[in-house]
């Protein structure tokens, strides 16, 4: 009998030291990757992110795109578009939303204007905002309700002077059209829901980019049609068909990763429609959107949360060594089963548990039969000495379990018949957790609980006994499971973006953490186990 | 062969934390459950010495063999010195952290 406490320990020092055995070497197979990452990313992947669209001339462009994008409300004019009738084109092709908030100005002209207006134009389009063009003093453009809405005046004092018409206005300008390009596509007004805002940090969006030259700017209104059918904002490169800094850091940042598989998206893509933006532009922008695996970012692949967690973690373990060690070689009258106990408890308790250890055993002590000792303790340290037992053995069982379940999979029994009030049993996470509860508390019960009670109280009959061991068992570990399936579903399902596997830091400090709090739900509830006798606390 | 040194060294492992489990209870322990972790490791490592010669694979296990090397010093300080309990369990419980780590790391490979 006195084998079982062994064996539990046994497995779980097994299951949990492999499983962060292979997460140390997880980590240390994909830290090279930072360093060949770049040169292999650009050989894999070479333009998957960018697409080239080779032409004749807007009219060209503009032909084919209206036949490869045959969707409705993306449809611009027939007409194709020139530097004499762009303003023209760009108001026929425009869908304006009677309850669009903002009103957009800006230059019109000849081709000069043409370069500064673009950027905002895709808004426009995409947004449905009414346009308006300024020419030598005159507004023209859609006139009609200008009621309620914000003005923005795009480009600076030298192409539109301040103008009263309107009852809210606000500019926005730049030093060159590429940067006046950059700077939309992060501005954003909330308000009067005027610009992309799609900066660096944003963790949402499938958009997607079209990319120009300022003199190459009516091939970019040619391809108007993106700004609805890909969300895409329209960017500038440099004359000489390279690109500059800030546009180079604006598409790193745009650069997202992947947790558990690439298709989680977000997908970005840049359609290049000059000829004369070079190919090693082309393959610096597709390489800066090429999505990479989280785990893989170099230096960035430790999170803060990761980098918190797993400093948890390792003081768990650490904990776990003194708690142990202390036991063995200072405490010979606590019997074996619980040592074990504290020295499990501490490896998902850092610094608390050899805390509650230290406190526990650090006062006075009578034996009450030879080599049964008793130490005098408050309720409060009784309940934790109490909770410590049963969730020393419980608690690691419970990430034991739910290791194997991940690393080998369990199937999932949903069919047609289970969309009812019934539907959560189809999603795994449910499963998981009333398996890992019942396969711990049934582990628990046979191995630790019954052999434990039935040295403790050897009057009683064995029915008694197991009736017992699994009451308390049962209903101690419920206190357990409410902190710690409650605080897992928060962390897996809820905090980290992406479901981490279990290879991940995530997956085990997400445990380790929801077992921490864990016990402290249950240290409260085990106060009334203590009050009421149903379990003991000062051994 | 790499299957066998696992089968093998689990055995080993098994009877090395029961051997483990007697030393810190401060009990003797039997000379069948030393006999049969000393003869599993033995058999293991060298199916997995066989293994890296006859293998064609790129990972021959170079790595375990050597983690191996560092747990054999404090075994065999167990194994001939002549140490009180106090350093005996010191000196198991770093032998079996070493070598509970390069099991897992062998696992690692095999596990699916």
């Amino acid at each position: 009998m006195k084998w079982t406490y062994p064996i539990v320990a046994f497995i779980v020092v097994f299951v949990l030291g492999f499983g962060l055995t292979n997460l140390i070497k997880e980590e240390l197979e994909v830290s090279p990757w930072s360093e060949s990452g770049a040169e292999e990313g650009r050989l894999m992947a070479h333009t998957k992110n960018v697409t080239r669209l080779v032409n004749a001339g807007a009219a060209d462009l503009h032909a084919y795109l209206k036949q490869t994008i045959p969707y409705e409300e993306a449809k611009t004019t027939d007409m194709a578009p020139s530097e004499k009738n762009w303003q023209e084109f760009f108001l026929q092709s425009l869908k304006v939303d009677p309850d669009a908030k903002n009103i957009v100005v800006v230059p019109g002209g000849g081709k000069d204007a043409l370069k500064w207006a673009l950027p905002a134009l895709y808004y426009a389009y995409f947004n449905g905002s009414p346009v308006l063009f300024y020419q030598n003093g005159e507004l023209s453009g859609n006139k009609g309700n200008l009621q309620n809405k914000k003005a923005f005046i795009i480009g600076s004092d030298d192409l539109i002077p301040n103008l009263d018409e309107f009852e809210e206005a606000e500019r926005i300008t730049a030093k060159s059209p590429q940067q006046l390009a950059l700077k939309l596509a992060e501005y954003r007004d909330e308000e009067a829901e005027f610009g992309w805002g799609r900066k660096g940090d944003r963790d949402n969006g499938y958009f997607h980019y079209v990319l120009t030259t300022p003199d190459d700017a009516l091939l970019g209104l040619a391809a108007l049609s993106y700004a609805r059918s890909n969300n895409a904002t329209l960017l500038y490169a440099e004359e000489d068909g390279g690109i500059s800094g800030e546009l180079d850091r604006y598409a790193f940042a745009q650069r997202s990763d992947w947790f558990v598989t690439p298709s989680e998206g977000p997908f970005r893509h840049f359609w290049i429609v000059s000829n004369r933006v070079s190919y090693a532009a082309q393959g610096r922008l597709d390489f800066a959107l090429e999505k990479a695996e989280y785990a893989s970012m170099g230096p960035v692949a430790l999170g803060d949360m990761e980098a918190l967690m797993l400093i948890f973690v390792i003081w768990g373990v650490a904990s776990a060594l003194f708690v142990w060690i202390h036991a063995l070689y200072t405490l010979p009258m606590v019997k074996m089963p619980i040592k074990i106990s504290w020295a499990l408890a501490s490896m998902l308790l850092p610094i608390l548990g050899p805390v509650l250890y230290i406190n526990s055993y650090r006062r006075p002590a009578t034996e009450v039969e030879k080599g049964d000792w008793r130490w005098i303790r408050s309720y409060n340290q009784q309940s934790a000495a109490a909770t410590a037992m049963g969730f020393g053995y419980g608690a690691p069982l419970m990430i034991v379990i739910g290791f194997i379940m991940v690393w080998f999979g369990f199937p999932l029994f949903f069919g047609p018949g289970w969309e009812g009030p019934f539907f959560w049993l189809g999603a795994g996470m449910p499963i998981m957790m009333i398996a890992m509860y019942v396969l711990a508390v049934l582990i628990a019960w046979a191995l630790v609980q019954y052999p434990m009670k039935k040295n403790m109280m050897p009057g009683m009959s064995n029915k008694q006994i197991s009736k017992m061991a699994f009451i308390t068992t049962a209903l101690s570990m419920l206190a357990v499971s409410l902190g710690m399936m409650t605080t897992s579903w928060y962390m897996l399902m809820d905090k980290i973006p992406m479901m981490p596997k279990e290879d991940d830091v995530l997956w085990f400090a997400s445990m380790w953490l929801a077992s921490f709090i864990g016990f402290l739900i249950a240290w409260p509830i085990n106060w009334l186990f203590i009050k009421n006798k149903l379990k003991p606390g000062n051994v | 062969m790499e299957l066998t040194a696992t089968i093998l060294l689990f055995i080993g492992v098994v009877f090395g934390f029961m051997a483990f489990t007697h030393l810190s209870m401060n009990m003797k322990i039997p000379k069948m459950t030393w006999m049969i972790h000393l003869i599993m490791v033995i058999l293991g490592v060298a199916a997995l010495i066989i293994y890296a010669f006859a293998t064609e694979n790129v990972e021959k296990h170079y790595n375990i063999l050597v983690i191996f090397g560092i747990a054999l010093i404090p075994g065999l300080l167990i194994l001939f010195g002549k140490r009180g309990t106090g350093t005996k369990k010191a000196l198991a419980m770093l032998y079996g952290l070493i070598g509970l780590f390069g099991f897992f790391w062998l696992l690692t490979y095999v596990l699916p």
